[in-house]
């Protein structure tokens, strides 16, 4: 089977994480619904909501990175490894979940995530969930008016392409 | 038809194969296409009326791409640090300290590359096809470009060309069939800051429809012609040269048949051909006539793969050349972002180009010349996904007023150079690694010689002033040859000549010792041109050579 570049990569840093992080990714996962609910909130963080914009959870965007990880395990290890570790966070702070947070609040909890050493866990977990959110965020009509992108290429084309923009 | 019913088999149908099969059926030969990959169905297959459209860049299907491997390539200079690709997001592309392989892309399927290329149909500049008597590098071409002339223009009236009046440097017989498409708005920033520069920034020659053309319609300016054109208004072989040759009742197209080696006799011919069938049976089919048309790679790959009792080195290998000679895209694109939005996302991708640098002797202390164009859609920067993750990066709300702020900016000025033939620069077969029918694999080598990187470091110095010119702010990617083996065009493994002791082919594609045995794809160029696409020139050398074995 070919196997891409872009995907090798991904597959061994994420088994490399796995085996490394054994003692943490060997407590019992969270069901399904747990990561979900806490990667939505981790995803609306990346892609909150205002009044041009739907949030990434509106999108559906945290089911697509789900999805796309039930095909890789180590990825889906990944992203309940960093839902807990959100969670603990919030916990540190008071909170009962990452998802009770505030948005300030949960943005200093990813910002925490972006900071740390290239090799850490959570930043490992920030670093694929952004890569795909903006993958999933993007490649959704519902998020391409805010940027003043009108339709899909097709069937319309873009007859007006020598004229300034309106 | 049954099998020993052909007058000809052909392997490959992208631009060498699919001209081969319709120069030789509409006079009535019997001709079978044998097509690796599968074929595309423009309505269904291609994805751009869908809101993913941006996630693939071509929607290939299973067994659409081949596979190759790469030899080591070379250390990278930390003095050419400014040559390396990078973006804004991501910082430096290539974190390694080795030259990395990134890909030889092509498509396996009925149509061949073509299916995913921009269209730019090029002719060759005259000088460039003698490089060796006039520069001492490469070699040069059996044949002149006066000769090819009436081919090319046979070859633009099938695909529908859109092109200028202005012929520049090659001569014409006769106007493009099609006129030239208006410059996109962001082309027309280009275009203007390039005069400032005093470089002279016309529209391109187009395979792309700029009216209603032979049953096809004009092109809506999706920008998205890599992707696949679900209108047909790009002209890609399926959609000319195959459409004809299939109409005629006397061409037959397999495709998923996956030739694996060539039968020879003593009596230097070939006598047929080993393949896999799409039901996974081996067949063999006998062929009086072999066209093989599989690319720069693939051609060298399966002449190899038939080394035999007549042939040891390979079949057609009696130069040792055959392999030799590989000479891939040299290529650099710098982007910024304009101070205005320019809607770069709409447009015919490379609409313009400036011919002053494409003549071998075109840049100072350089040998080969290079030419530049617009290069927004070549650099895939004409979505927000692409934007998200090459451009604007961050997240949250200020990456999300970035984004609003950025889209639609984007200016890219591409440009492609030539690549002049090296001992290190070769494609032999890979000792190691099989394809799925036990054929070894194409081992690519690449070594960029000095004289490329100063050629390289020329096109991403002037992208760069172009881009200035335009008012646009800080370059905001980088991408090129440099630190990355990355090849659309490529070419010269079985180059023609007019001697068989360092030279694979004649001038009409045909074996210097197998007789019934002729190859057509850009493997036989002798050089790669400064920056052309070769598309055109291979149909018209195969529309050439079709007229030659038919005996016209």
């Amino acid at each position: 089977m070919y196997v891409s570049r872009r995907r090798f990569i991904l597959v061994t840093s994420l088994i490399g994480l796995w085996l490394k992080c054994g003692r943490l990714l060997a407590a019992k996962n969270e069901p399904r619904d747990g990561t979900e609910l806490g990667l939505g909130a981790w995803v609306d963080t990346l892609f909150p909501a205002d009044e041009r914009s739907p949030s990434g959870s509106a999108l559906g965007v945290q089911a697509q990175i789900l999805e796309k990880a039930a095909a890789i395990a180590p990825y889906q290890e990944l992203l309940s490894a960093g839902v807990r570790w959100a969670n603990a966070q919030a916990v540190a702070c008071g909170a009962e979940s990452f998802t009770a947070l505030s948005l300030e609040a949960r943005e200093a909890v990813v910002a925490e995530a972006e900071a740390m050493g290239i090799r850490k866990m959570p930043r490992l977990f920030f670093y694929h969930t952004l890569k795909d959110a903006r993958s999933f965020y993007y490649g959704q009509a519902g998020s391409w008016s805010a940027v003043g992108f009108p339709h899909t290429p097709q069937p319309l084309g873009f007859v007006d392409y020598m004229e300034a923009p309106k | 038809m049954s099998a020993d019913e052909y007058d000809v088999v052909i392997i490959g149908s992208g631009a060498g194969g699919g001209t081969m099969a319709y120069a030789l059926s509409r006079r009535k030969w019997r001709v079978l296409v044998l097509e690796a990959g599968p074929s595309f169905d423009p309505s269904k297959d291609y994805k751009l009326h869908t809101e993913g459209w941006e996630q693939q860049q071509f929607p290939h299907k299973p067994s659409s791409e081949g596979r190759q491997t790469f030899a080591e390539l070379q250390a990278l200079d930390p003095a050419l640090s400014d040559l390396c690709s990078w973006n804004s997001v991501e910082g430096r592309l290539n974190k390694q300290s080795r030259r990395l392989p990134f890909k030889y892309h092509h498509v396996r399927g009925v149509g061949g590359s073509t299916l995913a290329f921009t269209g730019e149909s090029h002719r060759l500049h005259p000088e460039s096809m003698q490089m060796r008597s006039r520069f001492g590098v490469a070699a040069d071409w059996p044949l002149t470009y006066d000769m090819l002339e009436p081919f090319y223009c046979e070859a633009e009236r099938i695909v529908g060309v859109a092109g200028p009046a202005d012929s520049g440097a090659r001569w014409r017989s006769e106007p493009y069939p099609l006129p030239p498409h208006e410059l996109g708005y962001a082309s027309q920033q280009i275009a203007s800051a390039a005069s400032t520069l005093g470089m002279k920034w016309g529209p391109n020659a187009r395979a792309a429809l700029s009216e209603p053309y032979d049953h096809r319609p004009n092109c809506n300016y999706c920008a998205n012609c890599n992707r696949g054109c679900p209108r047909t208004d790009k002209g890609s072989v399926d959609v000319t040269f195959l459409r004809k040759a299939v109409a005629s009742g006397y061409c037959t197209i397999r495709s998923g048949v996956v030739v694996t080696r060539l039968e020879v006799g003593a009596d230097d011919r070939v006598t047929g051909v080993h393949l896999v069938n799409a039901e996974g049976h081996d067949e063999f089919i006998v062929t009086p006539k072999l066209i093989v048309a599989c690319g720069a790679v693939e051609t060298p790959r399966l002449l190899l793969a038939s080394a035999n009792q007549y042939a040891p080195d390979g079949l057609a290998n009696e130069s040792g050349q055959v392999g030799r000679n590989f000479m891939e895209t040299l290529a650099w694109s710098s982007s910024a972002l304009h101070g205005e939005n320019v809607g770069s996302f709409r447009g015919l991708p490379a609409d313009s180009i400036s011919w002053d640098y494409n003549a071998p002797d075109a840049i100072a202390g350089v040998v080969g010349g290079c030419r530049f164009s617009t290069g927004v859609a070549e650099a895939g920067l004409n979505g927000p996904v692409a934007y998200a993750q090459r451009i604007v990066g961050g997240w949250g709300r200020s990456h999300q007023a970035a984004m609003r702020e950025a889209f639609g900016r984007i200016l890219t000025v591409g440009a492609i150079g030539e690549s002049l033939p090296n001992t290190g620069t070769f494609v032999d077969l890979d000792p190691n690694q099989v394809d799925s029918n036990g054929v070894a694999l194409a081992l690519i080598h690449s070594q960029l010689e000095p004289m490329d990187l100063e050629r390289l470091t020329f096109m991403r110095t002037t992208a760069r002033a172009i881009l200035q010119a335009t008012g646009a702010g800080d370059v905001v990617e980088e991408y090129g040859s440099y630190d990355f083996f990355s090849s659309t065009h490529v070419f010269g493994t079985c180059r023609m000549g007019t001697a068989a002791d360092d030279s694979v082919v004649d001038s009409f594609g045909r074996s210097h010792r197998w007789q019934n045995l002729h190859i057509m794809d850009a493997s036989i160029f002798p050089s790669s041109g400064g920056g052309e696409s070769p598309s055109l020139t291979i149909e018209a050398l195969g529309l050439r050579a079709a007229d030659h074995i038919a005996g016209v």
